[in-house]
């Protein structure tokens, strides 16, 4: 078994770290060496950064830090171990292979975890053992420190993977749920949204006004300190590790941390490795299940309009993923909700109020623009059944029309519901709204045409096609640089024309309006071209 | 490139544009030359932000006892500048002990490195230049300390 189990391993971590090829022991030891150099350059800056929190914002670096520190690391690691152990476990593209061999389904799992362990432990050898040493360091802490620093970073490692083995489980159930009952998960993100604004309600409410964040620094350190304390004091097994470290009751803490590692093995085995089977052969055997409605009559539409209800059925039959899409986008409302009460808590002079618009702008461009990745990959999500559009006796110009009006409808809703809510809501003065809003349509206007471009030129159907939903995209990634550079360019450009003085706003939605003009120009003359030439 | 990279973005711009805009876009304090008139220690804050008031010893002198002193033991003090308008309501922050066995930071946090050390001296002192000031002594409890306090 255990022999199974390390080949199973071994096959999965020479996937990732591929160290096979290499016969050239040279080379070998010069990135070992780079790899070490790294460790020791995040030792370093880590170091400077909490020689800076000490020294310049005046927190406190002794073992309350550390721990809370520690503790918001773990929190992220759980979290990324569960989205990452999902999909490794249930949707890993090894599946079918490994599933095949000769070994138990149980020799699998526990090889999976096994290869995720070793993965994770690389990774807290970046960045919780470097934590481990810098602390020491700024502590003048003692030789035994270190030594321990080694043996707790590899038995932290051990919490996230089996905490995460077993939330994915639930997880799993959670999405298969969802996939099933889709308004569940539309019910979820309201539920959410709802709570962050009584949040930001209450946060804005008890804002003392005008706020000078200068003279309320000594308050602000002191309320840091004291919610740390209280945050840790949810640290549990951490703050057990802490201790150990520190040299306090070592054997206790040491006995504790194992006991819970011990004690989540068993639970894993327990729960997670007897549905493993069951949920890892899931994901494909019920892929699609179609409902066949009768008798209903077809109403004649457009060509135009033909396209844009079909572009409107694949939105409404994975609403979920649509939600996830325009989550940034949607959450721009109460974004520009919570910088903007913050911003005129303050008593903004002239200059602020300026400074304002050109964050508002900024910070909108970053959301809205990072919505259109959805127009980024609307030729490459067809996959295999884009040879079918092509087929389809239609202007191609109206297809691609249809496919990102659904982005432009969204981001005009988005733009015109969080104008008015700065406009409308208390603790916040709506200020030059409408020119604001006409900008932020031109430019993201704009960035919608080139994202589709960008997908237009350099089409990923074959990835689609393969892949699913577990593509990858070339032209998202492009798409959200794009959009990066746009918002700062644009609060830029916002910020010189406004301090400049009279005029500003014609010269800065001028600006908008000639990049909506050229994107336009160059989509249209790239539709030309380019849609008919992509082939499968 | 991913989304989450556009959200930490987000974040960290919104943070900065909070910072820049209470630096450079606020309209200034013009009310000037209010002097500080008197500082109180109140006592320090516990962990749910609840004051624990100092109290006072049979001389008079400010006390804060703790039942327990272990190395990294944090206390939050809280102080309280009158009158409220002060035009510079910033304290200086001084503790009797040089070898480092317990710090204080210049916003009134207690630390001791050291279970040894059981008392010190903290004294808030205004920078205005009107020369106000109190002092609290922070010690551990002992067996006869109930009986010593009259407030």
């Amino acid at each position: 078994m255990y022999n199974r189990i390390k080949t199973l391993t071994l096959m999965q971590l020479g996937g990732k770290y591929s160290f096979r090829g290499i016969t050239d022991k040279k080379k070998y030891a010069l990135r070992i060496m780079f790899r070490a150099l790294s460790v020791i350059a995040v030792i370093f800056a880590m170091y400077m950064l909490l020689s800076i929190i000490k020294g310049v914002i005046f927190l406190p670096t002794g073992r309350t830090t550390f721990l809370f520190l520690l503790f918001i690391s773990q929190i992220i690691s759980v979290l990324a171990c569960t989205g990452g152990l999902m999909t490794a476990l249930y949707y890993g593209k090894d599946n079918p292979i490994l599933m095949s061999f000769p070994a138990r389904h149980y020799e699998v799992f526990a090889s999976k975890l096994l290869a995720y362990y070793i993965g994770e432990l690389i990774k807290n050898l970046y960045f919780v053992f470097p934590m481990f040493l810098a602390f020491g360091f700024i502590n003048g802490m003692g030789a035994l420190y270190y030594v321990q620093s080694v043996i707790l970073t590899a038995l932290l490692s051990f919490i996230p993977v089996l905490l995460g083995a077993f939330l994915s489980i639930l997880v799993m159930f959670a999405r298969q749920l969802m996939k099933k009952t889709q308004w569940v998960g539309i019910l979820l993100t309201v539920a959410v949204y709802a709570l962050l604004v009584i949040a930001v309600e209450g946060i804005l409410g008890g804002l003392e006004r005008p706020i000078r964040l200068i003279e309320v620094y000594n308050n602000f350190v002191q309320q840091a300190v004291l919610f740390m304390q209280r945050f840790n004091g949810y640290a549990l097994i951490y703050g057990n590790i802490v201790g150990a470290a520190f040299g306090d009751n070592v054997a206790v803490n040491y006995l504790i941390l194992l006991g819970t590692i011990v004690g989540l093995a068993a639970v894993v085995i327990l729960t997670s490795m007897p549905l493993y089977f069951r949920m890892a052969s899931y994901g494909s055997e019920h892929a699609a299940v179609k409902k066949h409605k009768h008798g209903k009559e077809m109403k004649r539409r457009g060509i135009f309009g033909a396209f844009f209800r079909k572009e409107s059925l694949i939105g409404a039959r994975d609403i979920n993923g649509l939600i996830s899409d325009y989550l940034l986008t949607l959450a721009l409302p109460l974004m520009l909700y919570l910088t903007n009460g913050f911003y005129w808590a303050m008593a903004p002079s002239v200059t602020g109020r300026n400074m304002i618009i050109c964050f508002n702008i900024m910070l909108s461009l970053f959301l809205l623009t990072a919505g259109n990745t959805r127009s980024a990959s609307a030729i490459s999500s067809e996959g295999g059944e884009f040879s079918l559009m092509k087929t389809a006796p239609a202007d191609t110009a109206k297809m691609a029309w249809a496919k990102i009006l659904g982005n432009f409808i969204v981001s005009v809703v988005v733009i015109a519901a969080s104008m008015l809510t700065l406009g409308l809501v208390e603790n916040v003065t709506g200020y030059d709204l409408w020119q604001t809003a006409l900008t932020l349509l031109l430019v993201n206007g704009g960035h919608i045409l080139w994202s589709f471009q960008l997908d237009l030129r350099n089409p990923q159907l074959q990835e689609y096609n393969e892949k699913k939903d577990g593509a990858e995209n070339v032209n998202k990634s492009r798409a959200l640089i794009s959009g990066i550079v746009m918002a700062v360019l644009m609060g830029l450009v916002a910020v010189f024309f406004l301090m400049d003085g009279g005029g500003a706003w014609w010269r800065i939605i001028g600006i908008a309006a000639g990049f909506f003009a050229l994107r336009l120009v160059l989509f249209v003359n790239n539709l030309k071209v380019y849609f008919r030439e992509i082939e499968m | 490139m991913n989304k989450k990279i556009v959200i930490m973005l987000a974040a960290v711009v919104a943070v900065v544009s909070v910072i820049l805009v209470s630096i450079l876009g606020q309209i200034p304090n013009f009310e000037t030359n209010i002097l500080v008139k008197e500082i109180v220690i109140e006592g320090y804050l516990d962990e749910n932000n609840n004051l624990i008031p100092c109290k006072i010893n049979a001389n008079g002198d400010k006390i804060i006892s703790l039942d327990e002193i272990e190395p990294d033991t944090i206390l939050v003090l809280k102080v309280s500048v009158n009158p409220d308008n002060a035009n510079n309501p910033d304290v200086r922050y001084a503790i009797d002990v040089a070898d480092g066995s317990v710090m204080v930071s210049s916003q009134g946090i207690v630390t001791f490195n050291s279970a040894t050390r059981t008392s010190a001296i903290v004294t808030v002192s205004a920078v205005d230049g009107s020369l106000v000031s109190d002092r609290v002594i922070i010690t551990k409890k002992t067996g006869m300390d109930s009986g010593d306090f009259v407030g």
